[in-house]
């Protein structure tokens, strides 16, 4: 079978069709992985032979990209893509671009195009009226629109300049609050949308009603490791930040899962979070785990972070102290 | 038992047949000007690219084209790091000694790529998962626990810092098309991207190419940004100069 001969696909030669459904369709089975392996093949030898075929197969997967982070992919192909295209970083860095891109496009959109055209439209409809009761009647509804024009203006222009105070209030961007011998803390509203992969949740957990707390995150200073309580690191809750997000960096070897003890000065454990996960952000190894805020009275604490080998075993490798502050 | 005989033929076949995959067309004629060069002993890489073409410019060109169709090869195969992959596949073709004797590279590149694929497969086959992990305080770390995703989240409010960035940085065209382009949902995309292409006097797939290249170079800006960000968190959690 000739999966792209172009007089099998329909609409292919037409006018303004030169991307014919069917070829769409194949070249999305192939990146949703349900094609079978003769048929992968041909796909293959396509897009290595024609160029063309490779630009539509980036186009496809742009496409289905979108179209999942959108949720407009049927829950079979939802999972299809999810097993796809959640195992790698690369393709995960890519639903996250287009997740952003859904999000950033209210704030670029193309509104001078369209005002653009809406205005040739109405100049046109204008000049075309030869009675001068309704040009004085079309003076009067722009002059209406106009002043309309202006007060939403004016009002936006005001909802802009309040924004960053609402945002900031809310959601720090993430390089502020940096400061040289000062851990580095960030207060964060979790976006509402929920995370990819959230399909697939385990019941009875509700990411987008977790990820709606304001979290703020805490990277404890290095330089006060292991220093006398509360002389290095300062946490300031805010009192609608729910919990605390640790983030410390890993220095030496790694394990594979780590234990984290939050503790007072008098070796009173607050929390213990075990099985705790290294991740890479940012270039750099780092265990998070979260403490909610209400745990954190005003007072001193040492975090020990011990890792685990396979056998089960626990190595102290990191301590650090902190002083929680109320706001 | 039908599974070692299928895997032993199918490793056999590997080892023994290594250019099975191979078009038999793909061998046909000679690189006459990697020849007329002169060179006796070149580079492996200066061999391929003479293959592909006497002018330099061009044969990067093509070389890059064949690059990037072994990435999405081996990112629609599964193998990561697949730029990796990538290169050691046209690694494996510009050191074979018959490379000057390889008619159409790209066509080549497939079945070392397919060569590479089933050696990457048979590695991991090896890998044994354990589906009876220790549950209750033992238990392994939910892959879906809700620190990560919080942490996700906030990675992804850094990128899309760095998104809005490139976009203002974008010619506003440029940018208003893009995000035109992108902005139909479902069924009604193709309908809305034949206007678009249309109104700007293109024909469909040279809009597609267009816009493919742009958001190739918005993804790239936005990984440039992540990058220089991670560079300053280093050096401000690696010095203890005061940060601007």
């Amino acid at each position: 079978m000739l999966i792209y001969d172009g007089s099998h696909c329909e609409g292919y030669g037409k006018e303004g069709s030169l991307f014919p459904m069917s070829r769409e369709a194949r070249i999305r089975q192939y990146l949703l992985g349900t094609l079978s392996e003769d048929e992968r093949q041909r796909v293959e030898d396509r897009y290595f032979s024609e160029p063309v075929i490779l630009e539509e197969l980036a186009a496809v997967e742009n496409d289905l990209i979108d179209a999942y982070v959108r949720r407009e992919l049927s829950p079979a192909e939802a999972k299809q893509f999810e097993s796809n295209y959640l195992s790698s970083p690369e393709r995960r860095a890519r639903i996250e671009f287009a997740r952003c891109l859904e999000r950033a496009r209210p704030e670029f959109a193309p509104q001078q195009r369209q005002s653009e055209s809406a205005a040739r439209k109405f100049g046109f409809t204008f000049i075309s009226m030869r009675s001068p009761a309704l040009q004085w009647a079309a003076v009067a509804a722009a002059m209406l629109v106009t002043a309309s024009g202006i007060w939403l203006i004016v009002q936006k222009g005001s909802v802009r300049t309040d924004f960053p105070v609402a945002h900031s209030q809310q959601q720090a961007p993430p390089t502020t609050g940096i400061h040289a011998g000062e851990p580095q803390t960030q207060a964060s509203t979790a976006a509402a949308q929920p995370a990819a992969g959230s399909n697939d949740l385990p019941k009875g957990r509700d990411i987008a009603s977790v990820s709606r707390e304001p979290v703020l995150t805490f990277t404890p200073n290095s330089e006060a490791v292991r220093s006398v309580a509360g002389s290095g690191n300062r946490l300031t809750i805010p009192s609608k930040i729910s919990s605390v997000l640790f983030r410390v960096p890993i220095t030496g070897a790694t394990y594979p899962t780590y234990q984290a003890d939050l503790q007072t000065v008098d070796r009173q454990t607050i929390q213990t979070s075990k099985g705790l996960k290294s991740r890479n952000s940012h270039g750099q190894q780092v265990v998070y785990f979260r403490v909610p805020s209400s745990r954190l009275t005003p007072g001193d604490y040492v975090v020990r972070l011990s890792g685990e080998d396979a056998a089960g075993r626990l190595e102290e490798i990191q301590a650090f102290s902190f002083r929680a502050l109320g706001k | 038992m039908l599974d070692l005989q299928v895997k032993l033929v199918s490793e056999l076949a590997a080892e023994l047949l290594p250019d099975a995959a191979f078009p038999e067309s793909a061998f046909v004629t000679n690189c006459s000007s990697f020849r007329k060069s002169g060179a006796t002993s070149p580079e492996p890489l200066s061999v391929l690219l003479a293959c592909l073409d006497a002018d330099v410019g061009k044969a990067w060109a093509q070389y890059e084209l064949i690059r990037r169709r072994l990435v999405k090869f081996f990112e629609c195969n599964r193998c990561w790091p697949a730029e990796d992959y990538a290169d050691e596949a046209l690694d494996r073709i510009a050191k074979r000694s018959d490379v000057q004797q390889i008619r159409d590279i790209a066509s080549f590149a497939v079945g070392v790529a397919r060569n590479l694929r089933f050696e990457d497969h048979k590695r991991t086959r090896r890998i044994e998962y354990l589906d009876g992990s220790p549950a209750g305080a033992e238990a392994l770390a939910d892959p879906h626990d809700y620190q990560c995703d919080i942490v996700e989240q906030i990675d992804e409010e850094v990128r899309l810092q760095c998104l809005k960035k490139c976009l203002g940085e974008m010619p506003a065209d440029e940018r208003d098309l893009v995000l035109d382009y992108y902005s139909a949902e479902g069924s009604k995309h193709y309908k809305h991207r034949r206007a678009l292409a249309q109104r700007q006097g293109l024909k469909m797939d040279a809009l597609r190419v267009r816009m493919n290249r742009s958001r190739e170079k918005l993804e790239r800006c936005v990984d440039q940004c992540l990058a220089a960000r991670r560079n300053r968190l280093r050096s401000a959690s690696g010095s203890s100069a005061p940060q601007p």
